[in-house]
């Protein structure tokens, strides 16, 4: 009877500790199954990666292939791609993205579509939900029917699909990516589908701001003068991408003269929804490209560093890709074919956002309580209804009905009759017009292109979102294009929440595609872009948007003033950490603080700013005493809509805007402090701010340690968010406003320099990070700290597979 | 005798088992030790120890050698994720659970062998 208890006993411990072990979130605390996780034949132990750089050759047997294809993997573990033709080309680079990128092209389809809390449980079901109410995968199967009338584009599209998949057929558990074993789930499939929601993940980063709900509140308390003149669409001092010289001699689409700026008649209250999160607003990007009469060489430069969320894996994975049709060099992002910024040897392309609008809201007048048809032009409409079933760990499905109008899916609701429910009408959900080619065509042009004509033609295939595409060609052309689709709107329409109960507030159509604004061969010798306003004033359609003015007006300056340019220079300027915006502030700050006696505390920190060049470098002081005081002047002077934004969401001024009205209209009303009992002018809140950094900074004052860069605390977060995996505390400087723009954990996610020659182009470029997602592996962020210090590697277009410089990591044969 | 026999034999086979079939789950070295304590006789006790070192060796082992070549790259970062704790430490922490789990597999194997 002993001997039984004790062998169940053991039994019992034995199992106990293989279930505790097997067990995803024992007791709903967020740890992974321990087990599975630390034994060292499929755990975490698998995925550390050998450090050793002995070159190795592998044939690897991909029978899919219609040819033979060669990669070459060089010291920075970039693979360059030699196939006989773009689907094989296509089909390798989707297998070998996946082999280092797998866990992130899942995870980042999964945040887009709405499909997180099927393996990270509950507490993703409200994000999920809000992504299926926006309607993303309805877009993105309305843009994989599109692809699909492009027999060529859909196979190279299936091609690199089915690369992913054979990539995932071979994997056994032990080679799973980090990340599935941590969260203990299991690779699914790739599809084209997938691709085209990856796609839409670009469109909700870049093209998916709006601020209609608190422009419409705050023009609702303010009233059309008052709401004009704290939120001008314009800064006078602009310089626009396309330079104002560019003239405008087209016939217009017309819209009919009705005065839009009159809200809805109904919107009787203000909006009680929140806009849902959108992407920073101060990620922004630069371009530029100069020509042969400003190069030392002669021959034209260009230049590239889009700014986005920095993160481990980086969102770009760099590549080259030959085939007997292009040999392009490049950064690709992992979910997508082709190259989206590159080089060959005859011509180079690189992007900025371009901020126009194209996400408006509309209200809906149900016609019946089920909220299954609508009024239109006084008629009623019926809905679409799609049922979302959204999936959750450990729970039933969740099912959601989504209602789509004209406009596009009912996101916000509202309980009751409180407020009208509202409809958002996004560019990236229509199915792209009819052309001869789409979004994958128009990168296998540039890729291929050979001049400015190829370039200009790709722009054919090309919808959201839209680009500020910079050109430059070894025949000496430079160019920039606003490229893609924008919608024709009339004065005003879409800065506020429309009526969608008559047709009449629809979109009048959409901008020809030769009547974009665009620029070649300018006389001042360059083109340049960095998220500013599109197009001088004299551009017949209405623009409207998120423009930032401050790092286009330097760089614009800046290249005015520099000739004989090299390489070097155009580092210098993507390195640059000048803000315009202190430029313009401080000296106002400075006059306003001039006369008031001060701490000797006081005193140090006016000098410092009054000595101070506007860099923001990281180990000075000054940047910091700039910053905080004007957050805190800009706090002070607008604690009215503060206050207001307490209980409502509320639009706030730009920048800009601030410093103008602190050099111009120092006595405006606005600085009124409503909670003091005086009235208030510029001077009383620049002084009184200023007063209370000082006290605030009176120990840190005199920290040597501490400064801009240690202040502005630069990070890489792990794209999933484990603290572990990202990187901290980088020492850098760098401001929002400068064409360095690194600010917490947003910056240049690629420094790209090309310069063409007589042979060609020879190029050089970084992001921040590394080819390997993998945690484990010595190529997971290696590239961060020479990013940091404003390094780049030398960018290798080989010609063959044995035209390499230092020796390759790895060389892979597929057959 | 028989109990380095033990140790070695659950080491080594368990090891090439993982090798051959990598489908096999991770507790499968708790079933093996538990198989081996029906013909490689010990007292429970004993049992327990050999099956302890056993997969102690074979995982703590393994794991170093991982780390080893990997330079503590990852282990360094996992450590944070175990409660913060060195990189270096990582391979005897798999090691104690690996021996824990195959130990009460061998213990309760001698412990039925001892039984019948």
């Amino acid at each position: 009877m002993r001997s039984i208890l004790s062998i169940s006993a053991a039994l019992l411990c034995t199992i106990a500790l293989i279930v505790l072990g097997s067990w995803h979130q024992p007791f709903g605390q967020s740890i992974p199954p321990i087990g599975k996780l630390i034994n060292p034949f499929t755990g975490f132990w698998q995925n550390a990666e050998a450090v050793d750089n002995q070159h190795t050759n592998q044939i690897v047997d991909l029978p899919a292939l219609s040819d033979k294809v060669e990669v070459v993997f060089d010291e920075r573990l970039v693979p360059h791609i030699f196939a006989q033709n773009l689907e094989d080309a296509y089909y390798v680079q989707g297998y070998i993205t996946a082999k280092y990128r797998l866990w992130q092209m899942d995870i980042s389809v999964r945040a887009t579509a709405g499909q997180l809390a099927e393996v990270m449980g509950p507490r993703l079901l409200e994000r999920d939900r809000l992504q299926r109410r926006k309607g993303i995968i309805s877009a993105a199967e309305n843009t994989l029917a599109a692809w699909k009338e492009s027999p060529e584009e859909i196979a190279q599209i299936e091609a690199y699909s089915a690369g992913v998949n054979a990539w995932i057929d071979q994997l056994q558990e032990a080679d799973y990516p980090l990340e599935f074993k941590l969260l203990n789930y299991q690779p699914e499939y790739w599809s084209p589908l997938k691709s085209a929601i990856f796609n839409k993940s670009m469109a909700e980063a870049l093209c998916a701001r709006h601020s209609d709900i608190p422009a419409t509140n705050a023009m609702r308390i303010f009233g059309d003068s008052l709401f004009q003149f704290l939120y001008p669409e314009r800064i006078p001092t602009q310089s626009p991408v396309i330079p104002d010289a560019v003239a405008y001699d087209f016939e217009t689409i017309s819209t009919e003269e009705e005065n839009t700026s009159d809200l809805p008649a109904d919107l009787s209250s203000v909006i009680p929804f929140r806009p849902f999160e959108m992407a920073d607003p101060s990620t922004g990007s630069n371009n530029w490209a100069v020509d042969g009469t400003k190069t030392a060489s002669g021959y034209p430069i260009l230049a590239n560093d889009p700014h986005l969320g920095l993160t481990l894996p980086a969102i770009w994975y760099e590549i080259q890709i030959q085939t007997p049709e292009v040999n392009c060099y490049g950064v690709s992002l992992p979910g997508l074919p082709a190259i989206i910024i590159g080089f060959n040897e005859n011509i180079s392309w690189g992007n900025t956002n371009v901020g126009q609008d194209v996400l408006d809201w509309y209200t809906i007048q149900w016609a019946n309580e089920e909220k299954t048809t609508y009024l239109l032009d006084g008629e009623t409409k019926e809905v679409d209804l799609i049922v979302e079933r959204i999936k959750v760990r450990g729970q039933e499905d969740v099912l959601d009905t989504v209602r789509y109008t004209i406009w596009g899916p009912v996101v916000y609701e509202a309980d009751g009759d409180a407020y009208k429910d509202m409809a958002m009408r996004w560019l990236a959900h229509d199915q792209p017009d009819k052309k001869p080619f789409y979004e994958l065509a128009y990168l296998t042009r540039l890729m291929g292109g050979k001049n400015y004509e190829d370039y200009l033609t790709a722009f054919n295939g090309y919808d959201t979102p839209a680009q500020n595409f910079v050109f430059a060609s070894k025949d000496g052309d430079i160019a920039m294009t606003i490229g893609g689709k924008f919608p024709v709107k009339e004065n005003q329409q879409g800065r506020f929440v429309q009526d969608g109960s008559t047709k009449a507030s629809a979109w009048n159509g959409f901008i020809p595609r030769e009547q974009v604004p665009k620029d070649k061969n300018p006389a001042r010798g360059f083109v340049a872009s960095a998220n500013q306003h599109s197009a001088s004033k004299d551009y017949p359609y209405y623009y409207n948007g998120g423009f930032d003015e401050y790092r286009g007006r330097y760089i614009n300056r800046r290249l005015e003033q520099m000739s004989k340019v090299t390489v070097e220079d155009m580092k210098a300027l993507q390195l640059d950490n000048y803000s315009l915006a202190a430029e313009e502030a401080t000296p106002i700050l400075l006059a306003l603080l001039d006369s008031i006696s001060k701490s000797s505390l006081e005193q140090s920190m006016y000098d410092s700013l009054k000595t101070w060049n506007y860099q923001f470098e990281m180990d000075w002081k000054a940047p910091i005493v700039f910053r905080k005081t004007m957050q805190a002047v800009y706090k002070e002077t607008f604690d009215e809509i503060y206050t207001l934004a307490d209980s409502m969401e509320m639009l706030f001024p730009e920048e800009w805007r601030l410093v103008d009205l602190l050099g111009n209209y120092p006595s405006h009303a606005i600085f009124d402090i409503q909670e003091t009992d005086a009235v208030e002018q510029a001077k009383d809140v620049v002084v009184r701010c200023f007063q209370k950094i000082a006290s605030e900074m009176e120990e840190e004052w005199t920290d040597p340690a501490f400064d801009w860069g240690k202040y502005k605390s630069t990070r890489i977060n792990h794209l999933g968010f484990i603290p572990a995996f990202g990187v901290y505390n980088l020492m850098v400087g760098g401001y929002k406003d400068a064409p360095n723009s690194i600010k917490g954990s947003h910056g240049p996610s690629w420094r790209m320099i090309v310069a063409f020659d007589e042979n060609g182009s020879k190029a050089e470029g970084i992001y921040p990070g590394g080819q390997s997602g993998n945690p484990g592996s010595p190529y997971y962020d290696h590239t961060v700290q020479p990013w940091v210090k404003g390094e780049y590697y030398p960018l290798y277009l080989m010609k063959t597979p044995t035209d390499w410089i230092n020796q390759p990591l790895l060389t892979q044969t597929y057959q | 005798m028989r109990f380095i026999l033990f140790v070695l034999l659950l080491a080594v086979v368990s090891g090439a088992l993982h090798f051959f079939l990598p489908f096999l789950p991770w507790w499968s070295v708790a079933l093996f030790a538990a198989l081996l304590s029906l013909f490689v006789k010990l007292s429970p006790a004993l049992a327990f120890v050999a099956g302890f070192l056993g997969a102690a060796l074979l995982w703590g082992g393994y794991a170093y050698y991982l780390d080893f070549l990997n330079e503590g790259i990852l282990s360094a970062r996992m450590g944070i994720l175990f409660g913060g704790i060195p990189g270096s430490a990582l391979p005897l922490v798999t090691a104690v659970f690996g021996g824990l789990v195959a130990g009460l597999g061998a213990l309760t194997g001698s412990l039925i062998v001892k039984k019948l």
